[in-house]
């Protein structure tokens, strides 16, 4: 099976191309407000690498979030039209999960966090046992000092990744001092190669030949939303 | 040839077939008007998330409308400005999708030219030179088009756009979302001369707008009959306020077409839809012996059949753009 998988939920784009489970091209590239600009070629290149083309693809993988809002519907809205124009089903993954199965060979609680700027973040907890992932506490939204107690109330050690943790390492040093770890630097963003293996079983069971529609994971209600709710009360 | 367009640049989403520039074979345009009427405006976020859930059925809609296939589209014309940003990228992002897989031409269009562009479609025997009034939530711009149809901007608002001011003083008023169709229902209610407002700038020899000034005159209006205990006289001060929004834009209209002299003059954009505005320049028109164009309401409002239209002129002179494009939120008129 072909098929074509990316996440832009962060400020780092991931496109990879994976054929019969393997992945035979992945291309990572870092920059805010870039996703417009870069993904298409990204995709391009990638495919180009793996020596298909577009129209060789039997399956969509996209990274749904929670994240950054902008850049969240480029790559769900470019992940849905592929889908609905090659008539190939689309598989959405959260973001969260990518993250947490980039390092899930430490096995054991693993944290996932995606900054949610205003000084919150998206965050996930999961266990994996025997090299089954198992979600804990679904995402949600949270600042960083809560979710340091919450993490707080586990006694076994926690592997930290993503950037919400990159940005507030500090914040859960100060409350769980070194029962968490924080991930290397190269597993701190969603990688699309993660979500490839992440989504194969879901795309082979999908019906082929049928397209689909993916919703991006806000999490947060928009503003104006949350406004009108405020004033109601 | 047939070329797919997508417009996602406000609180519409549309996608629209059209044949080699000239015959709409489809256009199918979901407003999200209703989302929006609690806020008493368009939300910029709600419009984005929006537009992502509807892009895909609707595009699938004009094709089944047009009766044809991905397969049959020659060409992909998509809105990349000016506009909300959020909403401008998903259609963006959906027409890179199409082209790039089918490998047809790319062609981003300019939103503020294809209302104009929306004349021609309704009527092939329409020729420059003339005079463009585009008036809209975003936008109050006059604009000439010489012989060869490139577009000059003579004027435009130095504050509130048409359409802004009237959602404005809807809300203010407490009248129903959106405020352009239910002040211009009131205003034909109404007398216009018990309401006298002021015609901001309507004598200075530029063609710029002012609108600001013009709500600031019907807040203080309001409460100083509030103060007097007296009630509001709903329909007469639409009328009013109506008469000199539309006062002011015909006068310049009117002088633009005499100073470039052009025998025809064009409307465009949502507001174009109003019907004192449409009757009162056909009226100011007619006198002059100008022929007056405004499209019918469906392409009034935001819509893809003037973006794929326009979009085929563009690809007669080789304008498209690559898989690198992005949007542009404030893309002028003309540069």
């Amino acid at each position: 099976m072909k098929v074509l998988a990316f996440d832009t939920a962060t400020p780092v784009t991931s496109v990879a191309v994976g054929i019969d489970g393997a992945v035979v091209a992945e291309i990572s590239i870092t920059g805010d407000k870039v996703q417009m600009e870069r993904l298409m070629p990204m995709i391009d290149a990638a495919l180009r690498e793996a020596g298909i083309t577009v129209r060789d693809l039997e399956g969509i993988a996209v990274g749904v979030g929670p994240g950054l809002f902008t850049a969240l519907r480029i790559g769900v809205t470019t992940a849905n039209t592929l889908s609905q124009v090659l008539r190939v089903p689309v598989v959405g993954v959260s973001s969260l999960d990518i993250l947490a199965a980039g390092i899930a060979y430490r096995g054991g609680l693993i944290a996932a966090a995606i900054d949610a700027r205003r000084r919150e973040v998206f965050a996930a907890l999961y266990c994996v046992t025997e090299g089954v992932i198992g979600i804990i506490a679904p995402e949600h939204v949270i600042e960083p000092g809560t979710l340091a107690e919450e993490l707080a109330a586990y006694d076994e050690p926690i592997a930290m990744v993503g950037d919400g943790f990159s940005a507030y390492c500090s914040v859960m040093r100060d409350r769980l001092e070194n029962r968490v770890t924080l991930a290397s630097p190269e597993f701190m963003y969603p990688r699309a190669s993660s979500l490839l293996m992440l989504a194969e079983p879901a795309l082979r069971a999908a019906v082929p030949g049928v397209p689909g529609l993916v919703a991006p994971v806000y999490v947060r209600q928009p503003d104006a939303v949350e406004l009108i709710k405020k004033m109601r009360r | 040839m047939l070329i797919l367009g997508v417009e996602t640049s406000c609180d519409e989403t549309s996608a629209s077939v059209v044949e080699d520039g000239a015959i709409v074979r489809s256009n199918v345009i979901s407003s999200q008007v209703e989302f929006h009427r609690p806020y008493g405006g368009v939300v910029p976020e709600v419009a984005s998330r929006k537009h992502l859930e509807l892009i895909n059925p609707v595009i699938e809609e004009s094709l089944a409308e047009a009766g044809v296939g991905f397969e049959d589209i020659g060409a992909v014309a998509v809105t990349i400005g000016p506009g909300l940003i959020g909403a401008l990228l998903v259609g963006l992002a959906a027409a890179k999708a199409i082209a790039y897989t089918l490998d047809v031409p790319l062609i981003g269009v300019n939103h503020l030219e294809a209302h104009i562009r929306a004349n021609f479609l309704e009527d092939p025997a329409l020729r420059p030179p003339l005079v463009a009034l585009l008036v809209s939530g975003g936008h109050t711009i006059l604009a000439v088009m010489d012989e060869s149809g490139r577009l000059t901007t003579l004027g435009e608002t130095l504050d509130d756009a048409a359409g802004e001011a009237y959602d404005k003083i809807a809300r203010f008023l407490g009248l129903a979302y959106p405020g352009g169709p239910e002040i211009d229902r009131l205003a034909a209610l109404g007398d216009a001369k018990k309401v006298i407002l002021p015609r901001a700038m309507i004598d200075r020899d530029d063609y710029a707008f002012s609108l600001s000034g013009l709500k600031t005159a019907v807040l203080n209006y309001v409460s100083k009959l509030e103060k007097q205990g007296q009630e509001i006289p709903l329909n007469d001060l639409a009328a009013g306020f109506q008469a000199a929004v539309i006062d002011v834009q015909v006068a310049k209209t009117m002088r633009a077409a005499k100073e470039y002299g052009v025998k025809n003059i064009v409307l465009a954009g949502g507001v174009a839809a109003n019907a004192g505005l449409r009757a009162a320049l056909k009226e100011a028109a007619d006198e002059k012996g100008i022929k007056l164009n405004a499209p019918t309401l469906e392409l009034c409002t935001d819509n893809a059949a003037m973006i794929a239209s326009l979009g085929y002129e563009y690809l007669k002179e080789g304008k498209t753009i690559d898989m690198t494009a992005n949007s542009d939120a404030n893309l002028p008129l003309s540069s």
